[in-house]
């Protein structure tokens, strides 16, 4: 065994790790090119660090990043070219009047990021290929919820109508109905509109996408937590 | 550079991920099933994101490293070998590479450690607390051993692996950034991740 060969296994780890200098890298590369020995040791220090990567903690996808992350991993358009620029042509052409009436950066940041959620939403409508509606009342005021599902992409466009912005001491709740039971979803805002549209993934649970069989909307108490719904369910959808 | 290695671990019971499960993910993306490339951008985006952002500090960027993972996943995950351990091992390093590449790849040296440096003393932020409604994602108990792991080492090889492993910094910056010599960056590297390859080795399953 040679004095540079040794020099190599020490510096398994500082390779592995990625902290050599371009010019030592690039010596430790070619000599792996060479060498079966040194070869087989990174290959099983990488194995045992495998999970290493996940010291970082995780980072929510923005809004957008999934609908991009698979057209772009397909590399294709997926949908016809006028159902592509129209969303596109809405989004710039908003996106120039904003930019035009708000100059700030934060300001512009927070309007990219509504267009990308509702150029989501455009395209979940138009990928739609099961939509679920129901009716409800609250307040004796009616409502209905529609679910447009995206079985491609396990994604929901829910849309909801006539939710009252006043009542007090509630808060308007969206579940998931799976096999194993209830599973709190999101909080459905009500706006003075009396209109809220929002986007959901399935439910996972012990790694696994849910079974998700159906859907509801209550009115929770405001200490509401957990997956098991406690006031008043206003729908109930099955999918 | 590290390359994609052949997995050494025995087989574990099926899991989702594994490639020993009939409906692996893998073997549902080799057979050009869409739906699993969505499950999986599902299941891999916020750990692939948070190891590319924590080494290029720049989200658009680390998302552009991620879009290209997944389609590198899509196109030839065939030509991967299989891990028992199912692909997020191999997501996870080939995220991290090419993060520590394109970092390499741009003068944006002065300006990482003048980030580095605002965001925490000693890369702290990479194990620090997180909000508790991250627990949700898959894998998050692996976090949670990989993160005491870190926490176990001696804070001075501590600082030295985490700006090396998640901040993509090589010696000459880490001694700088430290002012420390830099065979003691390297003494201090060499240990840190030996010893962490005692405490993750065993680690074998993404899902509990």
């Amino acid at each position: 065994m040679t004095a540079q060969h040794d020099w190599f296994l020490e510096h398994l780890p500082a390779f592995v790790a990625r902290s050599l200098d371009a010019e030592e890298e690039a010596q430790f590369a070619d000599h792996l090119a060479r060498c079966p020995e040194c070869r087989d040791a990174v290959a099983a220090l990488e194995h045992d660090l495998a999970w290493l990567p996940l010291g970082a903690p995780p980072t929510t996808p923005r809004p957008g990043f999934r609908r991009l992350a698979f057209e772009r991993a397909l590399g294709v358009r997926r949908l016809p070219r006028w159902t592509t620029w129209v969303p596109v042509g809405l989004a710039a052409a908003l996106l120039i009047s904003v930019t035009y009436a708000f100059s700030l950066r934060q300001e512009l940041a927070q309007v990219q990021d509504t267009l990308a959620t509702r150029t989501d939403q455009l395209v979940a409508l138009q990928r739609a290929d099961r939509i679920v509606q129901a009716n409800f009342a609250m307040d004796s005021l009616p409502g209905e919820i529609v679910i447009f599902a995206d079985t491609a992409t396990h994604h929901w466009n829910v849309v909801v109508r006539g939710l009252p912005s006043g009542a007090k001491g509630v808060k308007y709740t969206f579940w998931f109905v799976t096999d194993k039971g209830t599973r709190r979803s999101v909080e459905v805002p009500a706006t003075p509109s009396r209109v809220a549209s929002f986007s959901v993934g399935m439910p996972w649970e012990d790694g696994k996408m849910m079974d998700v069989k159906g859907a509801g909307l209550s009115a929770e108490p405001m200490d509401s937590q957990g997956d098991t719904p406690k006031g008043q369910v206003l729908a109930l959808l099955s999918m | 550079m590290p390359s994609d290695p052949a997995a050494a671990g025995a087989p574990r019971p099926a899991l989702r991920v594994a490639t020993t499960a009939p409906d692996s993910l893998r073997q549902r993306i080799v057979a050009r099933d869409e739906r699993a490339l969505a499950e999986l951008i599902d299941l891999a985006s916020p750990w692939l994101l948070g190891v590319t952002t924590g080494v290029l500090r720049d989200r658009e960027e680390a998302e552009e490293v991620v879009y290209d993972v997944f389609r590198t996943a899509w196109e030839r995950i065939e030509d991967v070998e299989p891990d028992p351990r199912g692909m997020m091992p191999w997501l996870l390093r080939v995220a991290r590479n090419r993060a520590i590449d394109r970092l390499r790849r741009r003068n944006r040296r002065q300006r990482t450690a003048e980030e580095a440096r605002a965001f925490g003393a000693l890369g702290e932020d990479r194990v620090g607390a997180v909000e508790p409604n991250e627990a949700a994602h898959p894998g998050w108990h692996v976090h949670t051993q990989v993160h005491g792991a870190l926490a176990a080492l001696p804070d001075d090889q501590r600082a030295a692996v985490q700006l090396a492993y998640f901040h993509g910094l090589t010696h000459a910056e880490i001694a700088d950034r430290l002012a420390i010599p830099i065979g003691t960056v390297k003494t201090r590297i060499f240990r840190g991740i030996e010893k962490l390859r005692g405490a993750l080795a065993p680690l074998k399953d993404w899902v509990a």
